[in-house]
């Protein structure tokens, strides 16, 4: 009951920040005001807020679960690679798009494109493959917010019920603070989980008996030693990870959230601290999933960890609604959790399970980027600003967060699926292949709109395309086989392409297209062209 | 031939980057667990946090040398230019 109460406090504190948020809301432009926060955010929230944003339920739940799952190889995976592509990537491209949206006002990236390849309609195909791309990731954090309250109340909160919650404080203050208050409330979050975190893993540590235990047991026995190497990931599915955090350059949430910054000078300390803070976050994380496979004396864990061996010794001779059983028991999603309830006293373990859920709340910057894209890219670019306001134009994007919560809310209850999945395989993977999009634009004078079509339209097929291959084949087998080497293949937990996984060729394929398309048709005019490259 | 000198810095960065990216792809460490550094972390994992730490030193560096300072600047021009009118 302590742990569910010091939670209600915590959701009331991110609220009251969300309200406050409003009232610091200015009138001359209130547009830009709720999208953008009036493009006036300091250093440190823009540091702190932009890492939240980063850090969903993906990060901290799902790395864990997948850890836990797989051992030391989700570190390497996901952590070190988008430590170095993140920064890379806003150094890059970051401050190019801040300079550009200061200089032509751009709110979305959609609104970059049309002006810079002189198209209309296209930048809607952009936006609509765009936003149901992104879909996927705010049913994550959904997901994420039913899961968390169900294991911090012992189950007396059901999943479906915390999620409810969850949305609709996120909704909440996504509705009154607008940017602003998603900024402070991502500040709150990050600073709230950056010190949880590092308290957890001392608590969870000694609680075990001490870490050091953990992992020479872990050493010394013949099954589980095989999760202190990289043995249970090939190194070709490895390589093709580092193309995963490509997509954060990409999603609209954080493209948006570059306009923010006041000065594009807030990028540097951003861009030298950004792994660093990758790695307090994600460091315990995947260290407590590890260790978590030591600590069977949890009844939960150790139910998780019977149904993954049965899974692996009889998982041929199941049938598929039993495999899905099994995979949904066997699940890591909320092993931190569990850890938390079993070796942390009754305060702590709220406190430790506020912070958690204050990563997993970070869907809010989702939210509200298709809320602007939405108003600016469909109702303002079709004459809805000029037919009835920019207060209406605001009070659209509001309408827009409501309605987009309840949808998430829908889904995410409808089709429960480990976290970690559904987000690499459809989110993360289309906009990772979308990356060819920013970088023609910003650093290709050839790129064209036919470029842009062609890269948007691929990346919505082959999504598609890899979402019905694992529908039709539920059951990991070999496809398509050519002289020996497997093509195509339905794994356990996705689908592999010649040992790649799919965002491999997706963003190769991708890059052909941008390049192939763009030199065959018509470049956007002189004009246009020096606007961009004037430098 | 000699290049200028931007050539040669951007060059140099760029090779630091890929030299980065693919350490990344340590192979070497795959199978095995030992040394188990602090008597906590596996070499694979010990490995990726000390890469990650660099990255960060790393990142400092292309800061200080490949900032896009003319950009910065101008815009700070054009917005002071805005002001003023």
């Amino acid at each position: 009951m302590i742990p569910t109460i010091v939670v209600f406090a915590y959701l009331a504190t991110v609220l009251y920040i969300g309200v406050f948020a409003f009232r610091r809301t200015q009138g001359e432009r209130p547009a830009e005001d709720f999208f953008l926060a009036g493009r006036s955010l300091g250093p440190i929230v823009f540091l702190l807020s932009l890492f939240g944003t980063n850090m969903t339920a993906f990060a901290i739940l799902g790395s864990s679960g997948h850890a836990f799952t797989n051992g030391i190889v989700t570190f390497g995976l996901m952590a070190s690679s988008s430590a170095l592509i993140i920064p890379l990537g806003m150094l890059l491209l970051g401050t190019r798009v801040w300079a550009l949206g200061r200089r032509f006002g751009f709110i979305t990236p959609v609104q970059m494109f049309r002006d810079r390849w002189e198209c209309r309609h296209i930048g809607t195909v952009i936006f609509a493959v765009k936003a149901l791309l992104l879909v996927p990731y705010i049913i994550i954090g959904m997901i994420g917010g039913g899961t968390a309250f169900a294991a911090i109340s012992g189950g007396r909160i059901p999943t479906w019920l915390g999620a409810a919650i969850v949305g609709l404080v996120v909704m909440s203050y996504v509705f009154f603070g607008g940017m602003r208050g998603t900024a402070w409330v991502n500040t709150f979050q990050t600073s709230l989980f950056l010190v949880f975190g590092a308290v957890a893993l001392g608590v969870i540590g000694y609680g075990m008996g001490g870490f050091e235990k953990a992992i020479s047991e872990m050493n010394g026995s013949p099954i589980l030693s095989a999760w202190l190497t990289r043995e249970k990931i090939s190194p070709a599915y490895f390589f093709s990870y580092t193309f995963i955090p490509l997509s954060s350059l990409t999603f609209p949430h954080i493209t948006i959230f570059w306009l923010t910054a006041r000065r594009m000078g807030q990028f540097r300390k951003t861009i030298i601290l950004y792994p660093l803070c990758i790695l307090a976050i994600w460091l315990p994380a995947t260290f407590l999933g590890l260790v978590a496979n030591r600590a069977a004396d949890v009844p939960a864990i150790a139910r998780k960890i019977e149904a993954r061996q049965t899974l692996l010794t009889q998982g041929s001779t199941l049938t598929p609604e039993e495999r899905q059983e099994l995979r949904t028991q066997s699940s890591g999603d909320d092993i931190l959790l569990q850890l938390l309830q079993h070796y942390a006293p009754l305060w702590l373990a709220g406190l430790l399970g506020a912070g958690i859920l204050a990563a997993v709340m970070a869907s809010d910057s989702q939210i509200l980027a298709l809320s602007t894209m939405f108003t600016e890219d469909v109702f303002a670019f079709y004459e809805g600003r000029e037919r009835f306001g920019e207060a209406a134009q605001v009070l659209t994007g509001r309408i827009f967060v409501v309605l987009l919560t309840v949808v998430a809310y829908v889904v995410a209850i409808r089709f429960p699926q480990p976290i970690f999945d559904l987000a690499v395989q459809y989110a993360f993977s289309g906009f990772a292949s979308l990356t060819p999009l920013m970088v023609g634009a910003l650093f290709w004078k050839g790129s064209t709109k036919w470029g842009a079509l062609a890269t948007t339209l691929w990346t919505a097929l082959a999504v598609s395309g890899v979402a019905v291959f694992q529908v039709v084949y539920t059951t990991p087998q070999v496809v398509w086989s050519v002289a020996g080497l497997d093509l195509l293949v339905r794994t356990q937990s996705g689908t592999s392409i010649a040992g790649f996984m799919p965002v491999v060729p997706m963003t190769i394929i991708s890059t052909i297209l941008m390049l192939l398309v763009s030199s065959l048709t018509p470049k956007p005019g002189a004009g246009t062209i020096s606007r961009y490259f004037s430098n | 031939m000699i290049l200028p000198v931007t050539t040669m810095k951007r060059l140099s960065l760029a090779l630091l980057v890929l030299l980065f990216y693919l350490s990344h792809q340590d192979f070497w460490h795959w199978r095995v667990a030992k040394p188990i550094i602090f008597g906590l972390f596996p070499i694979g994992y010990a490995y990726h946090i000390v890469f990650t730490i660099l990255v960060s030193l790393v990142m400092w560096v292309l800061v200080r040398a490949a900032w896009p300072t003319e950009l910065e600047e101008q815009i700070e021009r054009e917005e002071r230019r805005g002001e003023d009118q």
